[in-house]
């Protein structure tokens, strides 16, 4: 059978019985664990991301090497390429998710968010994009640890 | 025949065999993109590295979804199937078309 992987082929012995097997079970939970996992790190992007663009606010602020706008650009890009990022780790997360989706309406909602997150990194990249076409146009900005 | 040799020629073996080696692409990818985030952060490098696995890893289930057609054996399992490849072909041409962005971009080299 398609969803649950179970032997069920009529050309079986009906002394076999139809229960999935042990080994199934168990890669199935070894799966959803390493989905926990993907998601905890991306996650601990989007905290380490959030972490970073307020010390960087913090810093220029006190030492005023900056306009609060000039700022806020750096800032944004910074927090994109972190949120792209975590984007990606989420998208395998999803990825890892369809090993072990047997219904309809979890393949459904998987697509749902899939979609959403391809979304998100589509637009967050387009974003990317624009803000670096427009550095490059400008002097470069004071930054803070400033990742490439 | 035992159940144990029974399942070895089964299709749902080699599926199974091909979900994991996917999944572990993925994993495997994951891990060795954050190997870029250390001692400097290289983002466009982390995420080059994860979308390379994650494609090859979509391959290899794609591959899984092609074969369990060959057991489908009603609609509702075919329907199932053709909803999994949509979405795992639809993920894949988005990454491979990110990428292909990346290459083709000088603003995006990594």
């Amino acid at each position: 059978m398609v969803p649950t992987l179970a032997l069920s082929s009529p050309d079986d012995d009906p002394n076999i019985p139809q229960a999935p097997l042990p080994m199934e079970v168990l890669i199935k939970s070894i799966v959803s664990v390493l989905i926990t996992g993907v998601e905890l790190l991306a996650g601990l992007v989007v905290a380490y991301a959030i972490l970073e663009a307020a010390y960087k606010i913090v810093v220029l602020m006190i030492l005023g090497q900056c306009t609060p706008m000039d700022i806020h650009e750096d800032i944004r890009l910074g927090l994109g390429k972190w949120l792209a990022l975590a984007l990606e780790f989420s998208l395998a997360a999803d990825i890892l998710a369809s090993v072990a989706a047997p219904t309809f309406t979890e393949i459904g909602k998987l697509a749902a968010i899939a979609a959403i997150r391809t979304g998100l990194n589509y637009f967050l990249n387009k974003e990317i994009q624009e803000l670096k076409s427009q550095r490059g146009a400008t002097p470069a900005l004071p930054t803070v640890g400033d990742p490439r | 025949m035992n159940r144990a040799t029974l399942f070895l020629w089964s299709f749902g073996f080699w599926e199974l065999f091909a979900q994991v080696c996917g999944a572990g692409v993925v994993v495997t990818s994951v891990a060795f993109s954050l190997r870029c985030l250390f001692p400097l952060p290289n983002l466009e490098q982390a995420r080059l590295v994860a979308t390379e696995g994650m494609i090859l890893g979509l391959s290899l289930m794609t591959c899984v979804a092609v074969l369990k057609t060959l057991e489908a054996q009603t609609f509702s399992q075919i329907a199932y199937l053709a909803c999994l490849f949509i979405l795992r072909v639809s993920l894949k041409k988005f990454l491979a078309w990110e990428k292909r962005l990346w290459h083709s971009e000088s603003q995006w080299d990594p």
